[in-house]
């Protein structure tokens, strides 16, 4: 049997193996990170519109309260919707979808009965 | 004299099995964080829309308090995207509590899925002098 090798290609080739598993793991923690500000934004967003709401106002401004939000979390909010079940009668229930990175996240509310 | 042939197959093996469990398990624990987040979130608002519902003259009607939580959570978006097993909930006095337990599936897949998250939340009113 021989001793015969390189050992900068072990180790390189050891690293490689070693190091490979983080880069898919880098990219989970991202998306994880996604998911909870996205569901933190979601929240506190649905209770903005829903006041803004029971105001009686539009909550067309939306957008103006999910940015800072979302600097809190250093993301970036890639889009929105809101949206009233049942034309915001009875039951009234307003629900509120945030997109941050790949990942989506969905509140929902009742508004203040009638 | 002792023979030195070996593999370090064996080193490098064990090594990336502790990196493997060590990010899919911190994996696992921040998704169930965000899955226990959830079912908070459908549990507050949903005993809230209840609550607001059911109360008279500050004190919650049990059964109204029932229906209406059933009627949150058939409509909510939220709560549909939920696996819901149990739901409750119960008047004491003037607070209305809920109690909902979800299915935990785990996203990544690795056949743990039977877990379940269990969350409350209560609701009272007050009566606010102007």
């Amino acid at each position: 049997m021989t001793d015969q090798g390189s050992s900068p290609l072990e180790s390189a080739a050891l690293l490689l193996i070693l190091v490979l598993p983080v880069a898919p793991a880098l990219g989970l923690y991202q998306h994880l990170g996604d998911l909870l500000a996205a569901e933190s934004i979601a929240r506190h967003g649905l209770r903005a519109a829903v006041l803004s709401h029971e105001k009686g106002q539009v909550p067309a401004s939306l957008q103006e309260v999910l940015d800072p939000l979302a600097q809190g979390w250093g993301k970036t909010v890639a889009g929105f919707s809101l949206r009233c079940l049942g034309n915001c009668e009875d039951p009234g229930i307003l629900s509120l979808t945030v997109f941050v990175g790949s990942a989506t996240a969905t509140q929902s509310a009742g508004l203040e009965p009638k | 004299m002792k023979s030195e042939a070996g593999t370090i197959a064996v080193l490098v093996a064990t090594y990336l099995s502790i990196i493997l469990v060590a990010i899919f398990g911190s994996i696992a624990v921040v998704a169930a964080l965000v899955g226990a987040n959830r079912v908070q979130g459908v549990a507050e608002m949903a005993v809230l829309f209840a609550h607001d519902r059911a109360v008279e003259l500050g004190v919650p009607d049990s059964a109204e308090l029932s229906v209406e939580l059933e009627q949150f959570l058939s409509l909510a978006p939220s709560a549909q995207a939920l696996q819901l097993v149990a739901v409750d909930s119960y008047v004491t006095g003037a607070v209305s509590t809920v109690r909902i337990c979800a299915r935990y599936v785990n996203p990544l897949g690795a056949g743990i899925d039977s877990a379940i998250i269990c969350r409350e939340s209560r609701a009272q009113s007050f009566l606010i002098d102007k």
